[in-house]
């Protein structure tokens, strides 16, 4: 099947506005969008920009729009979208450097600030063996824990379009991957954080970032936290709890 | 010029784990990474299955029943590598744990421990079946907490030696195509496999030997170049592994007419083998034949290879349940590399180690074991890292030869004004095809590296923007992986 991509073409240097440009790709059933890129790169025209990792969407480089949504390229199957025309763009909200290629630099800072490690009070058991952790407290940050950072939840989130300061979603998520680690104790650190003037209060729940590729609720995730936050202002928090029951649990 | 006590090339499970160790023994130090890459992008994270540690809890595992296993898998090992490793791996599981690895873990708390092919025991230790995802994730927390500088997008072009003293790395700044030399009393190449020299391969875009071929290009000899290992069960298309444990559960493999066509449970060389005389033999549907899991129960599925169900519905379309998952053997592992002793030093080189799948210490004998690989990469990363903090008090800058930016510089200004008739794309093409898994005999391969080095030497460059250009990061990769690629044959052909 022959399909129309149409293509921006832009060079933040130079470029004021991109240029659209159209290729016509032949697709089996088992062409990815990123195999369609490639194809265009090879065999059409070798100067269009884009990146490429892992080819299994696990590493997160080929985030990008198709056909309205953030998607990655690489796990995009192109006669999965029902279209013979597909339109493709860089991850809106984001620096465009060229073409497909966007500036993840202050995505990754902001992940920086939300101490993307674990924090923890609980001492290593005597032995040298692992922490224990129940079945169900690992189960609670497994799914979290697979973000691979592609960015298309911060990228589709129209607050962080208008307000570029605001954490976003994929950040956010990260916070909450460590908030509910029933091994974690810097939840309070975590919690300011997150609660600050840049934090989950600048979401207004329009839950774009939930659409992710790897099925992470991060809409949600924001606010588990937002309610997080407001219990332990009233005093129905569970911070302290939490550290007993890691004890308690196994 | 960029000065730094050590420079890690490689941002994945050995380059971060190797900048960590250096980092926490000797906290003075002045470490940084250098990274084509996001560093949280690495091609590390393809590796999904588990890291193999004998923890012995879910079952009565010892350390020298993985060191069996190692062996009798590997047959070549160099059995201290394989000591050091089956010793050592378990404290590494759990230092892994202490920085928050989010482990599948068993009723009594303990990090669970799945079955594989080639143990005689459960003994990987997994985070769902993103395992090497969750490392890479894990330890660049620990990057990010230890305050350790990252330089992402920069392209290694090559070692700055000086004789016999490495001083360094030409780096290319793939966004603005400028060229940097960092100085470091320390080199440590981390820069993983191959893969990208085999046309199905499970390997990341990223893997195309720079390290490799920048050792070449400094005189630094490859050991093991030929022990490359193949997996039957490669998605058709992708070359992505669905885990072998889908045979051991019942799984059937079927030909054109849908029928059974070997012996499922046989070894997975054997089942290899198998397959590709199947497709050989025009038996093969489009070139890759089918494997039927219709019969297992979702559930099971779901909970022991979930990946099973996203690679079928993300790159075939199916439905696996009611479908037939179209599969062919896909290059799995590379083991070739810069031969190291167990601390990651290369011999005859002064300031220069290697660490992860670009070094070859013998561990993995002639193929590894499931699991040993990540092992590996975190137990010989971290001896490294505290084998050069050690020596680092003593260490100091060397000259930086005048030639190093300008060769660096040469290279790239020559391939930017390449005007050749022949087609980069097609030249890459044309390489992973040969080295494909159904691929002509050795003999016929060396000559074919030949005259693709000579095409390469008419390719014409058509992006001349220096911003990103990826095309000219291409070039340099198929650059450095025809000198790969050279390497692997001659290898495969002396091995005969």
């Amino acid at each position: 099947m022959k399909v129309t991509f149409r293509v921006p073409r832009f060079d933040a240097a130079t470029d004021f506005t991109a240029k659209y440009q159209i290729y016509h790709v032949e697709v089996t059933p088992y062409t990815t969008i990123l195999d369609a890129l490639n194809i265009i790169k090879e065999e059409q025209d070798s100067t269009l920009a884009f990146r490429r990792g892992s080819q299994s969407g696990i590493d997160g480089s080929c985030g990008m729009m198709v056909n309205g949504r953030n998607r990655l390229a690489s796990t995009t199957r192109v006669m999965g979208l029902n279209a013979t025309e597909i339109a493709l763009g860089p991850l809106p909200g984001f620096p465009v450097i060229r073409d497909l290629v966007v500036d993840f630099d202050s995505f990754f800072a902001k992940d920086a600030v939300m101490l993307p490690y674990l924090v923890t009070d609980i001492a290593k058991p005597e032995d040298g063996k692992e922490r224990l952790q129940s079945p169900k407290d690992a189960n609670r940050i497994a799914l979290a824990a697979t973000c691979n950072q592609c960015g298309c939840c911060t990228s589709a989130c129209p607050v962080h379009w208008s307000n570029g300061e605001y954490y976003g979603p994929s950040a956010l998520t990260r916070a909450y991957r460590f908030v509910e680690d029933s091994r974690d104790t810097a939840i309070k650190a975590r919690l300011e954080i997150v609660g600050s003037e840049t934090g989950v209060w600048r979401c207004h729940t329009i839950f774009n970032c939930s659409e992710c590729p790897k099925s992470i609720p991060n809409g949600e995730n924001i606010q588990a936290l937002k309610r997080k936050i407001m219990l332990n202002k009233i005093g129905l928090g569970r911070i302290e709890v939490k550290v007993a029951r890691t004890e308690a649990t196994v | 010029m960029i000065q730094h006590d050590v420079i890690v090339v490689g941002s994945g499970i050995a380059g971060m784990r190797c900048a960590l160790e250096i980092k926490r023994t000797a906290p003075q130090a002045n470490v940084a990474i250098v990274t084509k890459q996001y560093p949280v992008r690495a091609a590390s994270v393809v590796e999904r299955t588990g890291i193999a540690a004998a923890l012995g809890n879910s079952s009565d595992d010892s350390v020298d029943a993985h060191i069996s296993d190692t062996l009798a898998y590997g047959k070549s090992n160099n059995a201290a590598a394989v000591k050091a490793l089956c010793e050592l791996a378990p404290a590494a599981v759990y230092e892994l744990e202490h920085m928050g690895l989010p482990f599948s873990r068993l009723k009594t708390g303990r990090i669970a421990q799945q079955p594989a092919y080639g143990h005689s025991q459960p003994r990987l230790a997994n985070a769902g079946d993103q395992t090497g995802h969750a490392i890479v994730t894990t330890l660049y927390g620990e990057v990010v907490r230890f305050g350790i500088q990252v330089y992402p997008e920069q392209f290694m072009l090559g070692l700055v030696v000086d004789g016999k003293n490495v001083r360094g790395v030409s780096v290319l700044d793939i966004r603005s195509s400028e060229i940097n030399v960092i100085n470091a009393k320390v080199t440590v190449l981390a820069t993983g496999s191959y893969g990208q020299l085999y046309a199905n391969s499970a390997d990341s875009y990223a893997s195309t030997g720079d390290g490799h071929a920048a050792a070449l290009r400094a005189g630094i000899n490859l050991t093991g170049m030929d022990l490359v290992s193949f997996h039957p069960l490669g998605v058709a298309n992708t070359g992505l592994i669905i885990n072998e444990r889908v045979l051991a559960d019942g799984a059937h493999l079927l030909n054109a007419s849908e029928k059974r066509f070997t012996n499922e449970l046989a070894s997975l060389d054997v089942v290899t083998a198998a397959i590709n005389a199947e497709i050989a033999a025009g038996n093969g549907v489009d070139g890759h034949v089918w494997l039927d899991v219709r019969h297992l129960s979702t559930s099971q599925i779901r909970e022991r290879y979930p990946h099973v169900l996203d690679y079928a519905e993300d790159f075939a379309g199916v439905n696996p349940k009611h479908d037939l998952i179209p599969v062919k053997p896909t290059q799995q592992a590379t083991l070739g590399g810069l031969a190291t002793d167990l601390n990651g030093s290369v011999a005859g080189f002064e300031g220069l180690y290697a660490v992860g799948a670009c070094a070859n210490n013998g561990v993995h004998g002639e193929q590894a074991l499931p699991g040993n690989e990540l092992a590996a990469a975190v137990v010989f990363a971290k001896l490294a890292g505290a084998a050069i903090a050690a020596k680092l008090g003593a260490a100091v800058y060397g000259n930086v030869p005048s030639y190093a930016t300008s060769n660096a510089s040469d290279e790239i200004e020559g391939l930017l004004g390449q005007k050749g008739a022949h087609k980069l794309g097609l030249v890459r093409k044309n390489l992973r095809h040969a080295f494909s898994s159904q691929s002509a005999s050795n003999e016929q391969q060396v000559g074919f590296v030949h005259s693709l080095r000579d095409q390469f030497g008419q390719i014409g460059l058509h992006d001349k923007n220096r911003r990103f250009n990826t095309e000219l990061l291409e070039a340099l990769e198929l650059d450095r992986l025809l000198d790969v690629a050279d390497a692997v044959a001659k290898a495969s052909v002396a091995a005969l």
